[in-house]
């Protein structure tokens, strides 16, 4: 499931795939994969995923109910 | 030990010397901290080392079952190597294409670089041992293919990763 969550809150901030992936320590094919939802990432990752957009877990990573 | 074998074993001695300073002068840089991998491609690798370790066992295998049959078309080791560039193939092609084969700071740019002066090198070395008609013996391949071996295999692994350097361009943001 794509995580358009991330996506809007990147877009906010403007920053880039590379330019968030280079904050949080990972290749920009990696915060692709993230955002279609091909992969799902550690609880370390989305951390620092949520620092780097001052975002929480339930803000960028909670699924919303069906 | 005749002369090939003494070029062997200094070539490899050179090799591992030369590959052993490579790696202190990077850590003293602090250049092997930059090039992690993150945990995704840790995790493709895993995968990539898992699948080249299974078409090793087929190429064992099927070198076994060649033997067997009386159809092996290469003098003893070759079957090895060719086992072993397989394997490197295999791993390497399935890295490439999950992007985990280059760290987040490494250059694709650099090593299609470097890969490109390697199969020149090959190259070479196919057309000397070719014109020289040594890489065929009482019709089985002998140790001297090993060249042209080293040649297909960094080739494959080269234009992999063209391709995937081309499908990353064009991997635009949605």
């Amino acid at each position: 499931m794509k995580n358009l969550k991330l996506k809007s809150a990147r877009a906010a901030k403007d920053y880039s795939q590379q330019q968030l992936a280079e904050l949080v320590g990972v290749s920009r094919q990696t915060i692709n994969a993230i955002e279609k939802g091909d992969y799902n990432p550690t609880i370390r990752l989305c951390l620092a995923i949520c620092r780097a957009l001052d975002k929480t877990l339930d803000e960028l990573f909670w699924e919303d109910e069906p | 030990m005749n002369e090939y074998g003494l070029g062997l074993a200094s070539g490899i001695i050179f090799g591992v010397l030369f590959l052993g300073v490579w790696i202190i002068f990077r850590k003293l840089r602090g250049q092997a901290a930059m090039e992690q991998f993150d945990e995704k491609q840790v995790t493709d690798r895993y995968k990539a080392y898992k699948i080249g370790f299974f078409a090793l066992i087929i190429c064992i295998a099927a070198d076994a079952m060649l033997k067997l049959f009386g159809m092996s078309f290469y003098e003893e080791p070759v079957g090895d190597f060719i086992a072993v560039f397989i394997a490197i193939g295999v791993f390497a092609c399935r890295a490439v294409m999950s992007d985990a084969y280059f760290a987040p700071g490494a250059s694709m740019k650099k090593f299609i670089l470097l890969y490109g002066v390697i199969c020149f090198a090959q190259l070479v070395n196919t057309v000397r041992s070719f014109s020289d008609h040594e890489m065929i013996l009482n019709g089985k391949l002998t140790i001297h293919c090993i060249s042209p071996l080293c040649l297909i295999i960094f080739s494959v692994i080269m234009v992999t990763v063209l391709i995937r350097a081309r499908q990353l361009k064009y991997d635009e943001e949605e």
